[in-house]
């Protein structure tokens, strides 16, 4: 399978502290990456890193054929990458369904002009789009909260919701930050099954988790770091 | 009869000013202290196309809200990108130097002596310089304005808007521009200001700079911050308590000269409270910040 993220030789410093150091790794288009460490390894840096809201000092980024180091973090979101904070960030005062909608990419009735000059094609896609919010809320057996406030909800809830916009938007790498965290064990299994039929659906995941256990029964390979270096990059079969 | 006239036609007008700060605040997030600099705006390029180069209403109005506009634009490039206090702060710097240039550029402005004799909108040849005509004039704008937020919250961009307001990074993070949204929003609230300035200075004939100052802005806001940002029934609502509270104090008989200063300080009071015990106001959905 062909390689959809190439991160060679990336290197990142201030102030005298280099928080990651000769990192390189490829991964693989619809695996599971688990990236683990201490706190401070470097974990978050390098997803700072991949997203643009931090530049790299040295190295090279390649992501589906882009290098996307010169990319500022909106283009490269709208290349396909996108980030699953720790916190859920979701539109608080928004319902559910207007959350997942907010997140799909290309939606003409998002642009004012489009608005006036196609404005009903523009209302007929925003009714495809609530459809097909309200068909992933069902698949992901969370359609009792399409008609809730977002921020209403339990933080779990909240982080499944997050996680359905990821699906919503259209992403083909998704970088999760700590997804368990905070999750009692069902909503954890419930987190792992959604991701795992992400994965099916083509979406590329690169996880940052410290539940390592939870983690790898679903990861295809596991990269750990320490000191902004990486120790080890195994392969696992899940059985 | 004329003096209810007068009442209606300021509460339109404060209505259109509420629902335009309540689109950056309410809609936006965006805490804004220059309400008064597009207000102001629509005033004196109205007067000013109408009182030197003989412009009539119909023809100074797209004028004012065009320069509303690319102000707005302008500054929504420039302060646009900056996030909470700074945006606030720079809606304060915008407050300001609006209000230097009117007060000093007497040539054009008039300065402190303001531009007098602003001739009156005329719709088909009917002279609209009566009580009455004005408050269905001003009346037909809030109806307009209205009718467009009948349209425009039901559109996706409006949802993104709001998406932009509870959290712009991850607006970010989805591959959509934050700043777009917010632009949108500003030139938006300064399209409604420049119609209820245009409307203001038709109707008083009379403008100067006192009435655009960053008191105006601050009361504005307080407007919204009572009735409650984040929904059209907020900022009615405060423009009504706003209108109708003098209206109160002369029921009970109190003297004019007393009822002006006791108003501003019941008013001060009630938005105290308002912030102490209903922070998103009274019909408001979203908290200020």
């Amino acid at each position: 399978m062909s390689c959809i993220l190439n991160i060679e030789n990336l290197n990142k410093s201030f102030d005298g502290i280099t928080p990651v150091k000769d990192v390189s790794f490829k991964i693989k288009k619809q695996s599971i990456v688990l990236i683990t460490g201490e706190n401070g390894a470097g974990k978050t840096t390098v997803f700072n890193l991949i997203t643009g809201l931090e530049k790299s000092t040295k190295g090279k980024i390649i992501f589906n054929g882009n290098n996307i180091e010169t990319k500022s973090a909106l283009q490269i979101s709208q290349l396909g990458i996108i980030r699953l904070y720790q916190q859920p960030r979701l539109f608080k005062n928004l319902l559910v369904w207007e959350n997942l909608v907010s997140a799909a990419q290309n939606n003409i009735g998002n642009s004012f002009l489009n608005l006036i000059l196609k404005s009903k094609i523009a209302r007929q896609e925003d009714e495809t789009l609530k459809q097909k919010a309200i068909n992933l809320l069902t698949k992901f057996g969370l359609q009792d909260l399409s008609n809730k406030i977002a921020g209403e909800l339990s933080y779990g809830q909240q982080k499944l919701i997050s996680f359905c916009m990821i699906a919503m938007n259209g992403t083909l790498l998704a970088l999760l930050d700590e997804p368990f965290a905070g999750l009692n064990p069902q909503t954890i299994d419930r987190f792992s099954n959604m991701v795992l039929q992400m994965q099916s659906e083509g979406i590329t995941l690169l996880i940052i988790e410290h539940n390592i256990t939870k983690a790898l029964a679903i990861a295809d390979s596991h990269i750990e770091m320490k000191d902004g270096i990486i120790k080890t990059i195994n392969s696992i079969v899940n059985v | 009869m004329n003096y209810l006239l007068y009442i209606l036609v300021m509460l339109e007008i404060y209505t259109l000013l509420a629902l335009s700060a309540n689109q950056k605040v309410g809609m936006s997030g965006l805490l804004s202290f220059a309400q008064a600099v597009f207000y102001g705006m629509g005033a004196y390029v109205t007067a000013i196309f109408i009182t030197k180069f003989g412009f009539s209403y119909w023809l100074a109005l797209p004028v004012a809200i065009l320069t509303c506009v690319l102000v707005a634009l302008l500054f929504s490039f420039i302060a646009g990108k900056v996030r909470e206090l700074y945006f606030s702060l720079a809606t304060l710097a915008l407050q300001v130097i609006f209000f230097s240039i009117v007060f000093n550029w007497t040539s054009i402005t008039g300065g402190a002596d303001g531009i007098r004799k602003i001739s009156h909108p005329a719709i088909f040849g009917f002279e609209i310089n009566t009580p009455s005509s004005f408050a269905v004039f001003g009346g037909f704008w809030v109806l307009v304005v209205l009718l467009f937020y009948g349209w425009f919250l039901k559109t996706p961009i409006s949802r993104m808007i709001k998406a932009t307001r509870d959290d712009q990074i991850a607006v970010l993070s989805l591959g959509k521009n934050p700043n777009y949204y917010k632009r949108i929003s500003i030139i938006l609230s300064a399209i409604i200001a420049g119609i209820a300035g245009s409307l203001y200075a038709t109707y008083s004939a009379y403008i100067d700079p006192t009435s655009f100052n960053l008191d105006e802005s601050i009361l504005i806001l307080s407007i919204v911050l009572i009735g409650g940002a984040g929904r059209i029934i907020g900022p009615i609502t405060g423009a009504l308590i706003y209108i109708l509270l003098p209206k109160l104090l002369e029921f009970i008989q109190m003297p004019d000269n007393i009822a002006a200063n006791i108003r501003m300080i019941i008013f001060g009071v009630l938005l105290v409270l308002i912030v102490r015990f209903k922070p998103k106001g009274i019909f408001g959905k979203y908290l200020i910040q």
